[in-house]
């Protein structure tokens, strides 16, 4: 048990040849294959893919990317891309028994985040060179923040999401990297200035940027994101500072905010209402939320078995409410095991900051494991009525192309300030 | 910086605890309630693969049962319209309602281990069997109140002082919970007078005179020496400007004459003498004011927060702003018969799991201890001599000395609801009653014979 554990919490060997990574990358091996037995067995052939096709490509995919690392002696954390994939595993066995059709479509995205990871984790190994262009990055997401709102489509509630013809995405998580990129080099930057408050010159452009940034995510009435930039630019801003007032001041600027928003804007208020007793409006507003509590109730602790749950009442239960359904056939057992596995990742994204080399590191890692952490516990606490439901996804695990993608982006970040840590040490 | 990410560290792993510990909650600890509850709709899948457990009345008589076959389960109630309200419905278009709602868990056998077992059962492909329930409730009694009530509105309330074991807890106007389907359309019409209330439980009344024992505990506390004072009634009594009346002077009289012919200036008076706060604390005791645990959803009975003198004046004869439950003045009826102790009222006797093992018994408890023994004693003999030649006469029964108060209730929807409460023998009592008829005058005239008809049948067992 503990020669499990201790890994966590001490340092990786000193070897590159990522020997931990691939003995842990057998537990989502497992998680697979499980899957696959389940899909023979219980659910109809489906015409047009063959389920061992499916768990080749997998397979292939996750040992492909060690393999790669490992041969381009990649000195990244070794724990970041075996956790990624146990949650992405048991993400599509989840979808699979939701909607097959939707499994093997995120059996692709995860493929292309694949991708994605090793063109990063390979060609930009060098972070440092990517946070010389803060504004670019700034420009990048503030573009994208803006045409969602001219010509984005409202799906389920906010208006959050880009057509081109057949095809749909989500810029909102693009952007979310893109801020902590963009903060990640300019606090850096400008920190000392900030710390003297020498002056409005190095305030003035941080906070229109993030005050504008969280502005456009409140007119898409995505309120989860907004919550999550704001908070990530909170907890950067302290890394940078140090200065607790800063944040303080900035949460209460931030409750201020919330206060008028929740003044003028009507559906922030049926939101807040809807929190407060959600079974004053069953089967109105309050349907989600109500489905969503059984469905954890029914699951008790032990679950009721994969396959065996029904919770597919719920709306959107694929996307914002996959955790419901893990929650109701994994049980209190599975749900702490899904919490537990975003801990452990927060925990090894903390320590790639704790061991960047310099700022820029810190910030950047720190940024974005905040990020993706945060966004985790605002949906797994909305599902649970701990906090209000706000549609986000659950990262690594939601069905969604553009949210499964850019979870990988992050994490191949992660990996290179990671690796640029240990590269630095004598 | 470093610091910072580490500080950074530990409110991520605590919020996460926080996290952990309300999952922990919500799936752990209000796990079986959330998933028994009725707006679940894995419940309607169970359903139609469980036998529902049978309903029985004290005496074995079946209140619900289900036969036929998996897929083509039928439910039957012997008793219909009688035990409607308590009994309930199940029915996959309509919902459900009364017991077959509160004890569904029970009903369908989902509740501790027993869920694991039919969970095993289901997924072998075999039929689950729910529990027995086993009700304190008299069926022959519950039919006779019902047919006592039908055509007017109304409810009534027969209790064991002894133990608080639910005999009888009708309601009028009901429903025939066989004919669903056909009914469902006239149930819901605004005409028909809202069938699907149990008025017993969930009826808000005025409860006028009968509150007067509740006045009179007050007073008896704060003075044990009234009963030997001298009052005089001119007819009305100026309370702040209000002007509270009897229908008639009453002239000089004692306790329990204000008792025999429910003097309303005595009771105000003496209330007056008691105080806001004794009085409010005296209902409060008698279960006013307070979520009353039951098996079925209880209204909650109320007296207004702030009295001043004359609300308190009024609230002492059951008026204004006083509210109460048949139930709660039953309730209020059995502490006095059992000597000030009020029991907590139960209608679930015993569970049963299909092969007649028992699996849970309710125990008799005391809910109050209300006042002492003394006390009751005083009010029950002005409850006598009111039979016996107070308002109450129309309740009297030959060979039994019957205890009782009646109540004229004035409210804005037209003729005063006659109200009539009762406890027999005198002496050692052995049922309780309330009896409350909407609109129908006086309580001596109206409610006092349907009083009498149930405690001479309960007696008569
Ligand atoms: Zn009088």
């Amino acid at each position: 048990m503990l020669r499990w554990c201790w890994p966590f919490m001490s340092s990786s060997g000193t070897s590159t040849n990522r020997g931990q990574e691939m003995a842990l990358l057998i537990w989502p091996s497992l998680i697979l294959a499980a899957g696959y037995g389940y899909m023979v067995t219980f659910v109809p052939h489906q015409p047009g893919w063959q389920p061992a096709y499916a768990l080749a490509l997998l397979l292939g995919g996750f040992w492909g990317v060690h393999l790669i690392l490992r041969v381009t002696r990649h000195g990244g954390d070794q724990f970041l891309l075996p956790l990624a994939a146990c949650l992405t595993a048991l993400g599509l066995i989840f979808l699979f028994r939701l909607d097959p059709g939707l499994a093997y479509r995120q059996i692709i995205w995860t493929i292309l985040g694949l991708l994605v990871l090793i063109v990063v984790a390979t060609g930009f190994r060098d972070y440092q060179r990517l946070e010389q262009y803060p504004y670019f990055f700034l420009s990048l997401g503030l573009f994208f923040l803006f045409i969602t709102v001219l010509a984005g489509t409202r799906i389920g509630g906010a208006k959050s999401w880009l057509t081109l013809g057949s095809f749909r995405m989500q810029p909102v998580e693009a952007v979310k990297v893109l801020m902590v990129m963009y903060l990640a080099g300019y606090l850096s930057d400008k920190r000392e200035l900030l710390v003297q408050g020498a002056g409005r010159i190095s305030w003035g452009p941080l906070l229109v940027a993030v005050a504008l940034a969280v502005l456009l995510l409140v007119l898409q009435r995505d309120l989860g994101s907004a919550l999550i930039l704001l908070v990530t630019f909170l907890a950067m801003l302290y890394l940078a500072t140090g200065k607790l007032r800063f944040c303080v001041a900035g949460g209460a600027l931030f409750s201020l905010g919330a206060v008028m928003a929740y003044l003028a804007f009507p559906y922030l208020r049926a939101r807040i209402a809807v929190w407060i007793n959600p079974w004053a409006d069953y089967t109105g507003a309050g349907y989600q939320v109500v489905q969503s509590l059984i469905t954890l109730g029914s699951g008790g602790i032990f679950g009721t078995g994969l396959g065996l749950g029904y919770s597919q009442v719920i709306p959107a239960v694929a996307t914002d409410f996959i955790f419901a359904t893990m929650g109701e056939e994994m049980g209190l057992m599975g749900s702490l095991g899904i919490i537990l596995l975003y801990l452990l990742f927060a925990l090894r994204g903390f320590r790639a900051a704790l061991r960047a080399p310099e700022e820029q590191g810190v910030l950047l890692a720190g940024g974005l494991t905040v990020l993706c952490t945060f966004q985790a516990l605002v949906i797994m606490a909305g599902v649970s009525k701990l906090l209000p439901l706000t549609g986000v996804t659950l990262p690594f695990v939601s069905y969604g192309g553009s949210s499964l993608v850019i979870s990988y982006l992050l994490l191949a970040l992660l990996l290179n300030v990671s690796a640029a840590g240990r590269e630095a040490k004598p | 910086m470093k610091t910072g990410v580490r500080r950074l560290a530990l409110a991520t792993g605590v919020i996460f605890v926080i996290l952990i510990v309300h999952l922990t909650y919500i799936q752990a600890i209000a796990g079986e309630r959330l998933y028994l509850n009725p707006l679940n709709p894995r419940l309607n899948l169970v359903e139609q693969q469980t036998q529902r457990g049978a309903i029985y009345d004290r005496a074995g008589r079946v209140l619900a049962r289900t036969v036929g076959n998996p897929g083509q389960f039928q439910r039957q109630y012997p008793y219909g319209p009688a035990t409607a309200l308590v009994v309930g419905y199940v029915s996959g278009r309509f919902g459900s309602s009364g017991l077959e709602a509160s004890r569904d868990g029970d009903l369908l056998g989902l509740t501790g281990w027993q869920h694991l077992l039919n969970q095993g059962r289901r997924l072998m492909g075999q039929v689950a069997r729910g529990n027995d329930l086993t009700l304190t409730l008299d069926a022959e009694l519950q039919r006779l109140a019902t047919s006592l009530l039908a055509g007017r509105r109304g409810a009534a309330v027969a209790l064991d002082p002894r133990t608080g074991a639910v005999l009888a807890l009708a309601s009028s106007p009901t429903f025939d919970p066989n004919r669903l389907e056909e009914e469902w359309q006239r149930i819901n019409s605004p005409g028909a007078g809202s069938p699907l209330l149990n008025r017993a439980i969930q009826g808000l009344y005025p409860p006028g005179s009968i509150m007067k024992l509740v006045t009179a505990t007050a007073a008896l506390e704060v003075d044990p020496g009234i009963l030997q004072r001298d009052f005089y009634c001119p007819g009305y009594l100026e309370v702040q400007g209000w002007k509270l009346t009897c229908p008639r002077p009453h002239g000089h009289l004692n306790f329990q004459q204000a008792m025999m012919y429910s003097c309303n200036v005595t009771f105000a008076t003496l209330a007056l003498e008691a105080g806001a706060d004794k009085f409010k604390e005296t209902a409060a005791l008698y279960g006013f004011d307070k979520p009353l645990k039951f098996d079925l959803p209880v209204e909650e009975s109320r007296v207004p927060g702030r009295l001043n003198a004359s609300a308190l004046a009024e609230g002492a004869i059951g008026q204004g702003a006083v509210l109460a439950t048949p139930l709660q003045m039953a309730m209020v009826t059995a502490a006095i018969a059992n000597k000030g102790i009020l029991m907590q009222p139960y209608l679930v006797e015993k569970v049963t799991a299909a092969g007649g093992r028992l699996l849970w018994q309710a125990v008799p408890r005391p809910l109050q201890v209300v006042t002492g023994a003394k006390v009751a004693t005083d009010i029950k003999e002005a409850m006598v001599a009111t039979v016996n030649g107070g308002t109450a006469t129309a309740a009297s029964l030959p060979g039994i000395q019957v205890a009782a108060k009646t109540g004229s209730a004035q409210n804005p929807g037209g003729e005063a609801h006659a109200w009539l409460v009762a406890f027999a023998p005198a002496d050692e009592p052995r049922i309780a009653v309330a009896v409350v008829v909407e609109n129908a005058g006086a309580g001596g005239v109206v409610a006092a014979p349907l009083a009498r008809e149930i405690l001479a049948a309960a007696l008569r067992r």
